[in-house]
């Protein structure tokens, strides 16, 4: 094994990492999944941070945490799509821009929880619009996941070699996730139903789409370096 | 060259159109609509009387235009997929074809949007009117991708009519649309006429 193609399995795995750092972050420690009902009176937010506070704090240290550890997972996927596009990159390049911040807005959901659990003494209506702001950085940002999913799939399935570097399969799959993750757009609009950021179409099914094709990135990537898909030309 | 013709014209048994990628798209799509279904077969049932007056609002005839305008436009796709096979020059004419009568459906539902919005029948205007609006929104999503598959195959064609790169571009874009068509008549089924 190469140090190269070490380094890009020590990468992949920082994505396994982060995504269960997140998960326990936002579950078990801080109780914010699924989020809070978003049609929730004010003052039952604010008593909901407070029975909840050091969970809450301990669990934004976990999301902070995590964002940053994700990058090191997308700076592999990264590679692998430079390789694929090679020296000409336009849709590599426009994947680092959009996951740069994409991805930011996780770590500013971390850093908003911390604020509206940090000083619990503030009105209710201080409390519940921080929480506001906070799950709408953590739900919203499908997004620019949607833009990231494309390019992906793109760059995959634009792969002409007779091996492709990554499987076409996964290209759909990044395509097909990307689309899922659009409902997430609309969260802005109920406080209510299936798409307000706690419903059934705009939350828990993303949140399950993106399980899946995390894990699967992570299995198909690791594939690939084990089939040494980046050395040789 | 007789039996490349041959093969060209039957597809082999057990040939799955496109390549195989294509339908882990369709089969994904097809699991989040059937969820789709099944949470508004149940928001249906916990107020079906409030469902049943707002869907008589709906305009069953702009509804039942786009189901044909739909199903019309699968079948001139079928038929150019089945000219590419040919090796017939009318293939492109078919898609052309294909793309007007799928794009009379976005112009449709435009007026179908506007003339509702002039009711006062909006997002937020009651539980149905969020699941009206946004399934046939996500589907009307489809719908424009769909197109904009089905017109990069269109570009695909050379100057004498002809496919390049074998069939399995137009079989893959072909059977998306299929999917697209099928979504609108369960919608329109289940949203205008149930």
């Amino acid at each position: 094994m190469t140090t190269k193609s070490m380094t890009m399995k020590l990468c992949t795995y920082m994505g396994a990492i982060a995504g269960t750092m997140m998960f326990v972050g936002i579950w078990p420690v801080a109780h914010m999944f699924p989020p809070l009902d978003p049609s929730m009176p004010a003052a039952e937010v604010a008593a909901y941070y407070r029975s909840h506070q050091i969970g809450i704090l301990a669990g934004a240290i976990l999301i902070a945490s995590s964002s940053v550890l994700f990058f090191p997972f997308l700076a592999a996927v990264a590679t692998f799509m430079k390789k694929i596009e090679g020296p000409v990159s336009p849709l590599t390049w426009a994947f680092v821009m959009v996951v740069a911040f994409g991805f930011v807005t996780l770590f500013f959901a971390g850093l908003i929880f911390t604020a509206a659990a940090y000083r619990l003494d503030r009105p209710d209506a201080v409390v519940s619009a921080l929480s506001d702001i906070a799950f709408l950085l953590f739900v919203m940002p499908a997004v620019p996941a949607f833009v990231q999913n494309l390019l992906t799939g793109f760059v995959i399935l634009g792969d002409r070699r007779a091996q492709p570097i990554l499987p076409r399969w996964l290209g759909y799959m990044n395509l097909w996730t990307g689309v899922l993750l659009l409902p997430g757009l609309a969260i802005g609009l109920f406080k209510t139903g299936p798409f307000a950021w706690n419903g059934a179409l705009a939350f828990w099914m993303p949140a399950v789409v993106f399980g899946i094709w995390f894990n699967l990135m992570i299995v198909a990537m690791l594939g690939a370096i084990k089939r040494d898909a980046l050395g040789g030309e | 060259m007789m039996a490349a013709s041959q093969a060209a014209a039957s597809p082999p048994r057990g040939h799955v159109p496109g390549e195989e990628g294509v339908w882990v798209f369709i089969g994904g799509d097809l699991i989040v609509f059937a969820v789709f279904f099944v949470t508004y077969a149940l928001a249906r049932q916990q107020e079906l009387a409030l469902f049943e007056s707002a869907q008589a609002l709906l305009d069953r005839r702009l509804g039942l235009l786009n189901t044909l305008l739909l199903l019309t436009s699968s079948c001139f796709v079928a038929q150019a997929v089945a000219a590419v096979r040919r090796g017939d020059d009318r293939a492109r004419r078919l898609l052309l074809g294909a793309i007007l009568l799928g794009s009379g459906f976005v112009v449709v539902k435009a007026f179908e949007y506007s003339a509702k919005i002039a009711q006062g029948f909006t997002l937020n205007s009651n539980s149905f009117s969020i699941y009206y609006y946004m399934f046939t929104g996500i589907h009307l999503v489809h719908v424009l991708i769909g197109l904009g598959v089905l017109c990069f195959t269109l570009s695909r064609f050379d100057r004498s009519g002809r496919m390049q790169g074998g069939v399995a571009l137009i079989e893959g874009s072909g059977a998306f649309w299929h999917l697209v068509d099928l979504l609108w008549i369960i919608l329109f089924a289940l949203l205008y006429l149930l």
